[in-house]
């Protein structure tokens, strides 16, 4: 099972940030039909891994 | 027959993401035959080419029954999670945060480990070769089903997947040697930017996003990942320079 989660998580804080830009694009996705939820995920995740990037080299 | 550019990028994402896990196998493959002999390291390849094999045959038949929205949102958030994973550390080690992968070293590091157990039978050699086949090719399978499942894109994501391991495995059988000189960190530099564009896109699809331009999206997604992705290998430089 271990095994199995290290597939997709390697360091925990992105992988717990995707998965909360997941929850508010399908949030947005059921308040506001559009494109509005699809800009969530694309900015959110493309900020999510600059900032977890960045924070990683200052460590 | 002319590929459409969804179905070009699973074929390319389906084969250098295998090409990346072949070659980690093969290492390993190679480590237990050069300290035990090809027998336990081919036997323990074959037992998990087989395993495998069962698993993709018992469980491949679910798929089909599983609703599409359901399969593209849970099959575009583990490749959401798995290629921003690969993606991640590419960018540390492209920015020299973290130590590039040396296949030359894992090699070593393998071989003395199997050396140490001097005592031990064959078949711990083969259980090492079949674990490190077993594991690479699940992700192979997984990456397959991932870019392949939600388009009724497995087969040519399938080929993808086989063109790299029987190139690997042909490599391997020639040369006797870890493949070190294949770039690891640019293959998954690149297969990072696509499994997550391909999981940001499956994602939306699963959650109803309307994108436009449908499949083209895909490359609109790789192309901005890509920028960021460079930007954060220029800004991670300096920050892990004045770290240190």
């Amino acid at each position: 099972m271990k095994v199995l989660l290290e597939l997709f998580v390697d360091d925990g804080m992105l992988a717990l940030a995707l998965l909360a830009i997941v929850a508010l694009a399908a949030f947005v996705a059921w308040t506001i039909p559009g494109l509005a939820a699809g800009l969530v995920l694309l900015l959110g995740c493309v900020g999510a891994l600059l900032g977890n990037v960045i924070r990683a080299a200052r460590r | 027959m002319l590929l459409t550019p969804a179905a070009s990028a699973a074929v390319l994402a389906a084969f250098l993401a295998s090409l990346v896990e072949a070659v980690e196998a093969l290492t390993i493959v190679l480590s237990v035959a050069t300290v035990r002999g090809w027998k336990p390291a081919g036997l323990g390849a074959l037992a998990g080419t087989a395993t495998l094999a069962l698993i993709v045959l018992l469980l491949g038949p679910f798929l089909d029954r599983v609703p599409l929205h359901a399969l593209q949102l849970v099959i575009g958030v583990l490749l959401l999670l798995f290629g921003m994973r690969w993606l991640r550390k590419a960018i540390l080690r492209a920015a020299g945060v973290i130590a590039l992968h040396d296949e030359e070293e894992a090699f070593a590091a393998e071989t003395a480990e199997l050396r140490a157990h001097t005592d031990r039978l064959n078949w711990l050699a083969g259980l090492a070769s079949y674990k490190a086949v077993l594991l690479e090719g699940l992700e192979v399978v997984f990456v397959v089903i991932a870019v392949g499942a939600g388009r009724g894109l497995l087969v040519p994501a399938s080929i993808g997947a086989l063109a790299a391991c029987v190139l690997v495995a042909a490599v391997g059988v020639v040369i006797h040697r870890p493949l070190a000189r294949v770039p690891e960190n640019t293959l998954k530099f690149a297969v990072g930017v696509m499994l997550s564009a391909f999981g940001i896109f499956w994602t939306g699809e699963g959650l109803g996003v309307p994108w436009p331009g449908e499949d083209l999206a895909i490359l609109g997604f790789g192309a901005l990942l890509l920028i960021a992705a460079l930007a954060a290998v220029r800004l991670a430089r300096p920050a892990a320079r004045a770290a240190a």
